[in-house]
């Protein structure tokens, strides 16, 4: 299967912008994509998710962010989210959210997509998300920045945390997560850009963007699932 | 035993602001522009960058480069963001050791 574009953010009120956003993806020959809604929303409706299909042919997924302040937030925002379809992001610099969140089952990624979130990984974080199966989440649209010296700060920053992450052995996704149209590239040139910039090993930083993106969308389908009990473990109904 | 250099193709299409005109030149030179901000000059030398093709029209251009530096190539067409100030996209599509090939994928993607 090929590349994903693991972050699009889009506004779900505004078809037209959608729609836009998406032909732009087809120019780019862009094939998979994985949509995240502007606002906070618990739910992202059957309706709208046909209306988009019939926009596009690119292979669409959906994932949800909660951006909570502190760990009551968290508690009452994750609530909403048990049986849900949809891919789990957690983004907080809040090390308690973190925690609870690296060891919450719902939570499917913690994200990590600026200078202040990347400054807060931990190593305890690190290896939480590692015996939970969740992911951690980089992005690259900090590379695309004028200032030269927020995109050195964080390129020094995105280069030592993957370097963590890669020695520790846990899950990890590089998505783009461009927001204006005109830095939207294609995940083929994202991974080229990961291993010359960033120094990471070619087929690592391909697994980033297909391999591992695979396995989180899986495990977003295995949570509806009745039969799938935990990772590993899956209910068989004998007669 | 010094390994002979090889050539190398990268086929790529361009998506630029409406009614964005700009030579070879214009284009080769925010390339190696990009180049030295990323890479700097342990890697220029190497680079033996040239540009065979440039289609404004269809949107399209071949460039030619070393074989070693294929990734560094396909990343720097990549990182380019404008061209005489205007903002413009730049997807590499295919790449190949051989011309025939590539313009081969030319007519494939024209029709």
């Amino acid at each position: 299967m090929s590349l994903f574009e693991s972050k699009l953010i889009i506004n779900l009120d505004n078809l037209c912008e959608i729609e836009e956003k998406l032909k732009f993806c087809e120019k780019l020959n862009i094939k998979n994509i994985i949509l995240e809604p502007l606002d906070d929303i618990n739910i992202i409706k059957n309706k709208i998710k046909q209306r988009i299909k019939e926009i596009t042919p690119i292979n669409i997924y959906y994932r949800i962010c909660i951006k909570p302040k502190n760990l009551k937030d968290f508690k009452n925002k994750i609530k909403l989210y048990h049986n849900c379809s949809e891919i789990i992001c957690v983004e907080s610099s809040n090390l308690d959210v973190q925690i609870h969140a690296a060891r919450d089952s719902r939570v499917d990624i913690i994200s990590f997509t600026n200078l202040d979130l990347l400054k807060s990984l931990s190593k305890g974080i690190i290896s939480l998300v590692n015996q939970n199966n969740s992911f951690i989440e980089f992005t690259l649209a900090p590379i695309m920045s004028e200032n030269i010296s927020y995109q050195s700060k964080t390129i020094r920053h995105l280069f030592r945390s993957i370097t963590k992450v890669i020695n520790s052995k846990s899950n990890y996704i590089i998505s783009g997560g461009f927001s204006e149209t005109y830095n939207f590239r294609n995940p083929r040139a994202l991974v080229s850009i990961c291993h010359t910039i960033l120094g990471i090993p070619f087929p690592e930083a391909k697994k980033a963007f297909n391999q591992n993106v695979i396995k989180l969308i899986n495990r977003a389908k295995s949570r509806q699932s009745e039969e799938i009990y935990e990772e590993g473990v899956r209910i068989i109904k004998g007669g | 035993m010094v390994k002979h250099e090889r050539s190398r193709y990268i086929l790529f299409t361009l998506l630029n602001e409406k009614d964005h005109r700009y030579n070879k030149r214009d284009l080769i030179s925010v390339i190696w522009k990009v180049i030295w901000k990323y890479y700097g000059l342990s890697v220029v030398n190497k680079m033996g960058l040239w540009i065979i093709t440039l289609n404004t029209d269809k949107n399209y251009g071949i460039i030619k480069f070393s074989h070693n530096n294929k990734e560094l190539i396909i990343s720097a067409l990549s990182l380019v963001q404008e061209i005489k100030e205007r903002r413009v996209i730049i997807t590499p599509i295919k790449t190949s050791g051989t011309i025939k090939k590539i313009k081969n994928k030319i007519t494939e993607i024209l029709n």
